[in-house]
């Protein structure tokens, strides 16, 4: 009996030892962070199959202020290629608008997509821009923080046809 | 699983004998060994993920101020859609215009190594598409001595090797190919801290895409459609220009490099083709041409800012 007992406290040293240090690595850090990349990315390519392939992706971590913030991300627009982009949100704060508009800032008679168009329980967002557009400017509205709302991010996945 | 003296030594150290059970003293002790091991090793542990990688180091001197305070950012194209626009605009295969693949060793700054980084990736890419077999393997062996060089051997796993090598011959699983290793670097680089780095890599990219345009002009000339192309890259010139400014404790390299390229936007801005795209707001991009004196202008900027790259 005792010698079963010793067996056990060893083994619950070793497993709390390896727990401990394994929760202060930087991977299991990643992993309870608000934003899983990896899983964001994935989910999201899976929309570009069959026709595209992936060209890149973009995530961007936010952190709820005060105040209501933008974001946003300039994007050349080549008319040689048919693009597809994909909006994951399903991370991003609460009350968060994504709007697109031609050229490289928004203004109102640019807007060529806007997420309130959308469903609120969509989480991913498809947006085929024209080809003419050049460039793109996409904005991310933020609201306030609030009791309810929590940080977060918002990944977009850029994909083309060859 | 342990040997008999082994078996011994650990008995030696026991404060007990073990029970003669089924679980069996071997058992229980590799059990708290691989425990201690994995508590002791798990910070290193290997990503066994395919499709993803993690820095094997990550040596910063300083942290740069997080992303979260920024507000507004560049997402520029990959090499490999830059190739395929190229190619789609008439670009055709002309052998020696890449890097010699065996240069990687001479360069010594990590500027100069992520730039030529980027110089292979966006030559892999042109070979690749122009189904250049052993340029293709030649290409991707100067980016694996660079890569391992800077520490990022782990982008390129020996599975993703396997398959590069068995589908060379095939365009489309290519292209494929050529899509996840952009991803891997990307998922790569994507921390704040690295983000500089995916910047001046795709800054060596961007040059050698350009070069080899302007290479395949001289051969071609306007059956390329270059003035079309000349137009579509200023937007992402000018995305690459606020990307290197923003890159945190830029060392000579980089401040010359974005010099250089201020002076080509400049260049290209003064272009005659320029004016009726700051007149119009949709402008039919495949009827703006380009005068030769422009062309020895910018071809001359080009060459110069690309041998500044990869002479190291």
């Amino acid at each position: 009996m005792k010698q079963v007992f010793l067996i056990v406290i060893l083994l619950a040293f070793s497993f709390s030892h390896a727990r401990i240090s394994y929760s202060n690595t930087a991977k299991a850090k990643s992993k309870s962070a608000t934003c899983p990349a990896k899983s964001l990315v994935n989910e999201s390519k899976e929309l570009l199959k069959p026709d595209f392939i992936y060209d890149g992706f973009k995530l961007i971590k936010i952190k709820l202020r005060d105040e209501p913030q933008i974001r946003g991300i300039v994007v050349p627009v080549s008319p040689e290629v048919e693009f597809r982009y994909i909006f994951n949100r399903s991370h991003l704060p609460e009350g968060s608008e994504i709007n697109v508009y031609r050229g490289n800032r928004a203004s109102a008679d640019t807007r060529q997509f806007s997420s309130v168009d959308s469903e609120d329980s969509e989480s991913m967002l498809v947006y085929k821009p024209e080809r003419d557009l050049g460039m793109m400017y996409i904005e991310f509205k933020i609201p306030a923080k609030s009791k309810e709302s929590r940080s977060g991010c918002v990944c977009v996945l850029a994909g083309y046809r060859m | 699983m342990f040997s008999k003296s082994s078996s011994n030594l650990i008995k030696r150290f026991l404060p007990f004998r073990w029970p003669s059970t089924n679980i069996g003293a071997g058992a229980i002790v590799s059990a708290f060994i691989l425990m201690m091991l994995y508590a002791c090793n798990s910070g290193e542990a290997p990503e066994v993920i395919e499709s993803s990688t993690q820095p094997e180091s990550d040596v910063e001197k300083e942290v740069k101020p997080n992303d979260e305070e920024e507000s507004v950012y560049y997402m520029l194209p990959s090499a490999l859609q830059i190739a395929h626009i190229f190619r789609k605009s008439g670009l055709k295969y002309y052998p020696d215009v890449t890097n010699d693949p065996g240069n990687w060793s001479k360069y010594i700054s990590e500027t100069s190594k992520l730039q030529n980084l980027g110089v292979y990736s966006a030559d892999l890419c042109y070979v690749a598409l122009n189904k250049q077999t052993q340029e293709e393997l030649s290409c991707l062996k100067a980016m694996m001595d660079l890569s391992g060089d800077m520490g990022f051997s782990s982008v390129f796993s020996a599975a993703f090797v396997d398959r590069f090598e068995r589908n060379i011959a095939n365009e489309d699983s290519m292209i494929v190919i050529l899509a996840q290793l952009q991803e891997r670097l990307d998922f790569y680089l994507q921390d704040a801290e690295m983000e500089d780095k995916s910047t001046i890599i795709f800054s060596g990219a961007w040059v050698e895409s350009i070069y080899i345009s302007l290479a395949g002009y001289r051969v071609e000339g306007d059956e390329t459609g270059l003035s079309v192309r000349v137009h579509e890259q200023l937007y992402i010139l000018k995305g690459l220009i606020s990307k290197l400014d923003a890159v945190w404790e830029p060392d000579e390299d980089v401040k010359t490099l974005i010099s250089e390229l201020k002076t080509l936007l400049v260049i290209v801005e003064g272009f005659s083709f320029m004016k009726d795209v700051a007149k119009k707001e949709h402008v039919d991009v495949s009827k703006l041409t380009i005068s030769e004196m422009e062309l020895k202008e910018l071809m001359n900027k080009v060459d110069e800012i690309r041998a500044k790259i990869v002479n190291g």
